[in-house]
């Protein structure tokens, strides 16, 4: 190429790039050390009380004088269903989809919206709809679902970014309208991406829930933070336990989905 | 015979520095005749196509398809008027995840409830209507295949399958075998001359080879730099022409 210039200033730009970027990488580090109170000796004064804990979570039996009820299974039915009516962001999705979407009257705004939904976490929409609709599972869906709607519309427009609209625009040429054509042949291109999109939004969804109950979403855990207030640690062993075991089953479910799809 | 085709004083700029890249362009097609566009990349015969079929709109000029105006219709009427011009391309531009059959029922989309267009699902007249075009370019044993497991010159075949099923008058192919090797481009010249012959079809076609053109073609029509200086039937094409299309002397082959 002729405009490239001489290999040795590229070269010394680069270098000189390279130290600023590790400089700033430094001061982050120590900068937000300090400013997160992080304090290494009080860790290590303090670990061997945690390692306590843990010890006392064994065995993780508590003769079921605090038997696990349904709040469990309920935790993963819920997200299962939060997430399937997140999945209907696939709609807004594709007015913020900027090669499916030319009237900017409608890609911004919808953007926008949709960013405000994805900047707000679960958590804070989680505490205001606690406030709204009192206590329990109800506030914790809610939370998610606002949040997920936000982000999933986010991942599903990327992906629709990146595909071919030449078998779609082919049918238009030929005067077929837009919806039908979308559905039509941009859809079946689409869809093992956004599959594998829901179930990964899906699995992150679980994780999350179980932390929501902390904040009054009910739910498992509710049942943890009881369990660490009253501390009863053979009984938040069994819960741990049982968090882990669906955490890895759901993983397990949708890996196996997602490689069936490609 | 009727021109069927009608363009006037056909004019795109994309920017007001470039040259055009039509400049002014004028001809008529003839109903049921096959015509090639010559010129080399670049002369704006992709231009040309996309104007016909308004996927750009034209800076100035005027288009007729059989008695419409093409540049006065609404987006509604224009939706409609689509319908009786099929478009075929040089990258095929299948679904290439849906069978060949669903690819070839993509033309009967306008004609289905939207349920029926969502889900894929079509009454069997239309089923065996787009069983028997495929039967025509010989391909209706890969009808359950996926579209994008099948050769170049079979994907070519199944697009004039969907081009024939749309029951259009017009067909335009641009560049239909530019990706394709010397023989399968030739089969599927011959698919779409049969076209003509048996259906009455209207076809417009853009190539890069000449021998195709002159071989297949009723009529020539060549562009240089977005300006027509050729139009002349298949039978009087003559060196002169070849030499006002191609302009020897700055190409290594002509050397």
């Amino acid at each position: 190429m002729a405009d490239k210039p001489p290999a040795s200033s590229t070269r010394t730009r680069r270098g000189a790039g390279r130290w600023i970027a590790a400089l700033l990488f430094i001061v982050a580090v120590f900068g937000g050390a300090r400013l997160a109170q992080v304090d290494m000796g009080k860790f290590f004064h303090n670990a061997p009380r945690i390692g306590l804990w843990v010890g006392r979570m064994f065995p993780p039996y508590d003769g079921f004088r605090n038997p696990p009820n349904s709040t469990e299974l309920n935790t993963y039915f819920r997200n299962a269903l939060t997430t399937a009516a997140a999945a209907l962001a696939f709609i807004p999705s594709v007015l913020a989809t900027r090669t499916l979407t030319r009237s900017k009257v409608l890609f911004y705004p919808v953007r926008w919206f949709l960013n405000l939904l994805r900047g707000i976490d679960s958590f804070i929409f989680a505490i205001f709809f606690v406030a709204a609709v009192g206590l329990g599972p109800f506030a914790g869906v809610l939370g998610v679902a606002f949040h997920t709607w936000g982000s999933m519309a986010k991942l599903y427009a990327e992906n629709l970014e990146n595909l071919d609209l030449t078998p779609m625009l082919a049918l238009e040429a030929s005067g077929v309208s837009r919806p039908r054509a979308l559905l039509y042949a941009l859809l079946p291109d689409a869809m093992p991406s956004l599959i594998s999109t829901t179930l990964f939004v899906w699995e992150l969804n679980v994780r999350l829930s179980v932390a929501l109950g902390v904040v009054g979403a009910g739910g498992i855990g509710q049942d943890i933070k009881n369990a660490i207030d009253l501390l009863n640690f053979p009984h938040l062993g069994v819960l741990l336990l049982m968090v882990l075991a669906m955490v890895t089953i759901i993983d397990q479910i949708s890996t196996r989905l997602r490689q069936g799809l490609s | 015979m009727t021109a069927i085709i009608q363009v006037q004083a056909l004019t795109k700029r994309y920017s007001e520095v470039a040259r055009p890249a039509l400049d002014g362009v004028s001809f008529s097609v003839e109903a049921g005749s096959l015509t090639t566009i010559l010129g080399r990349s670049g002369s704006g015969k992709t231009t040309l196509f996309r104007c016909l079929n308004l996927l750009v709109r034209p800076t100035s000029g005027q288009i007729r398809i059989g008695d419409q105006d093409w540049l006065m219709l609404d987006a509604h009427a224009l939706c409609l008027a689509r319908r009786q011009m099929a478009t075929i391309f040089q990258q095929f531009n299948l679904i290439t995840r849906l069978t060949v059959i669903e690819n070839v029922l993509a033309s009967q989309l306008s004609n289905v409830p939207f349920w029926r267009a969502a889900l894929r699902q079509f009454p069997a007249s239309q089923r065996e209507w787009a069983m028997y075009c495929l039967e025509r370019v010989g391909l209706s044993e890969y009808a359950h295949r996926p579209a994008g497991q099948l050769s170049g010159g079979q994907q070519q075949r199944v697009a004039i399958a969907r081009a024939l099923a749309q029951r259009s008058r017009i067909i335009l192919a641009d560049e239909p075998v530019a990706s394709l090797d010397p023989e399968t481009s030739a089969e599927i010249l011959e698919e779409l001359r049969a076209i003509v012959r048996d259906d009455g079809l209207t076809v417009l076609c853009s190539l890069h080879q000449e021998s195709l053109a002159l071989h297949y073609a009723d009529r020539v029509i060549g562009l240089v730099e977005g300006r027509l200086v050729v139009d002349t039937p298949a039978t009087t094409f003559t060196p002169a022409h070849r030499a006002t299309i191609y302009q020897p002397g700055d190409t290594l082959l002509d050397r």
